[in-house]
């Protein structure tokens, strides 16, 4: 987690990408959309170059949450006020060419103890 | 004066389970030789086995004598089928036939299978374990993994079965143990305190929650799938020997799709970054969790990147009463709604054209309290934290389609035990071929087609195109992947006290590999003079014994497949004084048939290793009227 927001820091220092990127190190406590990105080719995932340009493409904030593999990882998206539930930052990176498939990163829960026997 | 006789059971020889010769077997065949065979000079058996042993090559022994054209002689690292093709072709020999260890109908001796009602054979629904057990209790080979809450490893009717398994949980904040993706898939519990209720953060990721005990969810669904078995410990599972693989995505209020895809991928084998590789990949993944709304497109990416790998993935419908939730209705997916113990659909399971079977899920169709219809397996009694060990039973039940899915899982696993080439299409195929029909209750309607028009509360019939292709049947299924060998000749002993006349029943004799038996052949190997055999060729015969002694039967069956098999019995009669008559007892040989009967069975064996006759009027176990 520390490695990652010194990562954060530092593509917010260096690229200067302005509020959309920076603002994403909280987006997981304002409840951030969640998705699944495909990509074409296999990427690093967490990499601070591919943050910065998804933040760039989509408009948002965005913030790696875990990999699934090479190709598949997951990001929190916080979107600006004007797109609240992010559907033009994830229209956005649909249109990115080197992304293959995006979904939204569902909560899934157990299918235990019905409340009607 | 008409006669009566007392029979003891002695011997059981036979057919059903063919095994690979390896170094450690002991062969043991049951040879009669020709009358007018040389060998017979030789009055010691010890000596006939060493004149064996040099035309063959082979160092044989012997073993007990039946009588004096018949004995047993075995030999190291050799199959006893092998053995007895080898010695059938000596010129002495009139037949050998294999000498099988026969046992009683497998019933684990695990104190509280008693209870799991779900893998017996006696309601509607129960999967019928117990049969399938008579083929395989499952391979240690096989690597079911259940992506889920983890798992107590300190579980005593678990610990030996559990793989090291790994947590996927990437955000501490649900995951409850502190940290994030880890080594560590046990489960510290997944409660929610008052506290976490009024946690922004954590309800922000959750979405609204309310105070709860910890589920113990994998610990319930490992149980299932195969907790230590016969070994008389808590519950058994469908699969024995399977090994099991911890995957931990679920956490305080469930757990995303990154985290569970992740976990799926590294339980198969695959590749994960940032993770190290596991040592131990799953053919199966149990998914005991959904939510609603369709497959998603990296679900079908993943299962399919798995079931190309050869992996079966199989998920539970849900409890919503309605459609089908994700990833249950992924393509490729065994996806498995939740029946009561009488076969209905029961209220709360989702159902829909997705669905590929059903199984118990269970019920508790009673108001006094008690769950009637608890799935029963493992957990742990702490409301929090880990406490003691413990089994769900009847007061602190176990219900919802979490439970049907794992046990479709290890019918799966016992399929992969006997033909591991088995690809995940065949076996869902299988699976659905050997499902059995679905009951109708005349006075329910049946499922609707839409299932968004269901009562949350509501049973209905299911039909094929709402509940899958009918119940789960583990033992037609593992039946259906075993290898069309040789049928299995059965021959069940009817009521011999009444008089000389004693009834042999050759009906029960079984084909496997979608044959049928075609043909029965009685034949009297050994009897004392004037002794004779009714309807030598037809299914149930009478053996119309003349006096007191040792009488060998032997039933050879050809199935439709033109396969055969032959087994045997030894009947010892002895005149006797007139018993009183019980119409109700019989008893059998072969490998079928029954826990009672093969009772006889078992003790028929010791008979053939030395130990005195068993009277019949000492049983404790009757078979059932017929």
């Amino acid at each position: 987690m520390i490695h990652r927001q010194m990562l954060l820091a530092l593509v917010c220092a260096s690229t200067l990408i302005g509020s959309a990127a920076c603002s994403s190190q909280t987006a997981a406590a304002k409840g951030a959309v969640r998705i699944l990105i495909e990509f074409r080719d296999p990427v690093d995932g967490a990499a601070p170059a591919l943050l910065a340009e998804l933040s760039r493409r989509s408009g948002a904030g965005v913030r790696y949450s875990a990999s699934v593999s090479e190709k598949l990882h997951a990001y929190e998206l916080a979107c600006p006020s004007t797109d609240a539930n992010c559907a033009s930052a994830i229209e956005n990176l649909r249109t990115t060419p080197a992304i293959v498939t995006l979904s939204a990163d569902q909560l899934r829960r157990t299918n235990q103890d019905p409340s009607k026997p | 004066m008409t006669l009566r006789f007392l029979l003891h059971l002695a011997l059981v020889c036979l057919c059903g389970l063919h095994l690979v010769a390896s170094a450690a077997e002991e062969g043991r065949v049951i040879v009669k030789y020709r009358a007018s065979a040389d060998l017979l000079k030789q009055a010691q058996s010890a000596d006939r086995a060493a004149k064996l042993s040099t035309r063959l090559g082979l160092s044989l022994r012997s073993g007990r004598r039946l009588d004096m054209r018949t004995e047993v002689i075995r030999a190291d690292g050799i199959s006893s089928r092998d053995l007895a093709a080898r010695l059938a072709g000596q010129s002495d020999v009139e037949f050998a036939v294999p000498d099988r260890l026969r046992h009683i109908r497998a019933v684990p001796n695990d104190p509280l299978y008693s209870g799991q009602w779900h893998l017996q054979s006696t309601e509607v629904a129960a999967i019928r374990a117990d049969g399938a057990w008579d083929l395989s209790t499952g391979s240690a080979g096989v690597v079911i993994a259940f992506v889920d809450t983890g798992v107590r490893y300190d579980h005593p009717d678990l610990t030996a079965k559990l793989l090291p398994g790994y947590d996927f949980i990437t955000d501490a904040l649900n995951a409850g143990d502190g940290d994030k993706r880890d080594s560590d898939a046990s489960d510290p519990g997944d409660y929610i305190t008052a506290s976490d209720t009024r946690d922004a953060r954590l309800t922000a990721l959750c979405g609204p929650i309310s105070r709860q005990g910890s589920s113990w969810h994998g610990t319930r669904v490992a149980g299932i799938l195969g907790a230590a078995s016969n070994n008389s410990t808590g519950v058994a599972g469908t699969s024995w020997g399977a090994r099991l693989l911890p995957v931990r995505a679920l956490g305080k209020c469930g757990g995303f799709d990154s985290d569970i895809l992740a976990g799926m991928r590294w339980a198969a084998g695959l590749s994960v970054p940032g993770v190290p590789d596991n040592a131990n990949p799953a053919r199966i993944i149990n998914l005991s969790l959904g939510g609603p709304g369709g497959c998603d497109v990296s679900y079908s990416s993943v299962i399919s990147e798995l079931t190309g790998k050869g992996v079966l993935v199989v998920a539970a419908a849900g409890n919503a009463s309605g459609p089908v939730g994700a990833p249950a209705n992924c393509p490729g997916v065994l996806a498995v709604a939740g029946v009561r113990q009488n076969g209905i659909k029961v209220g709360y399971s989702s159902f829909g054209p997705e669905i590929s079977i059903s199984a118990p899920a269970g019920n508790c169709v009673d108001s006094s309290g008690q769950c009637l219809f608890s799935i029963d397996t493992t957990s742990n009694s702490g409301a929090t934290v880990p406490a003691a060990n413990t089994y769900t039973d009847k007061n602190t039940s176990n219900v919802g389609t979490s439970f049907s899915s794992p046990m479709a899982a290890g019918v799966a696993a016992l399929m992969l035990s006997i033909n591991p080439g088995l690809s995940p299409a065949e076996l869902i195929s299988r699976i659905k071929g050997a499902a059995r029909t679905f009951p109708s209750d005349p006075a329910l309607t049946n499922c609707p087609s839409d299932p968004t028009k269901a009562s949350s509360t509501d049973q209905c019939n299911c039909t094929t195109s709402t509940c899958g292709a009918g119940l789960l049947d583990a033992a037609a299924a593992v039946a259906a992947v075993t290898p069309a060998t040789t049928p299995s000749a059965h021959i069940l002993v009817l009521d011999p006290l009444t008089n000389a006349s004693i009834r042999l029943d050759g009906r029960g004799s079984t084909a496997t590999g979608g044959g049928t038996i075609q043909s029965w052949h009685w034949q009297l190997v050994t009897a004392p003079a004037g002794a004779s055999l009714t309807a030598p060729d037809a299914a149930s015969t009478s053996l119309e014994a003349s006096s007191a002694g040792t009488y060998v039967v032997s039933l050879s069956v050809t199935d439709s497949l033109r396969a055969t098999d032959t087994t045997s019995i030894n009947l010892q009669v002895t005149a006797t004084a007139p018993a009183p008559t019980d119409p109700g007892t019989s008893a059998s040989s072969g490998g079928g048939g029954g826990g009672a009967l093969d009772f006889y069975a078992l003790f028929g064996l010791a008979g053939l290793l030395g130990l005195t006759y068993l009277s019949r009027r000492s049983q404790a176990q009757r078979a059932p009227a017929r």
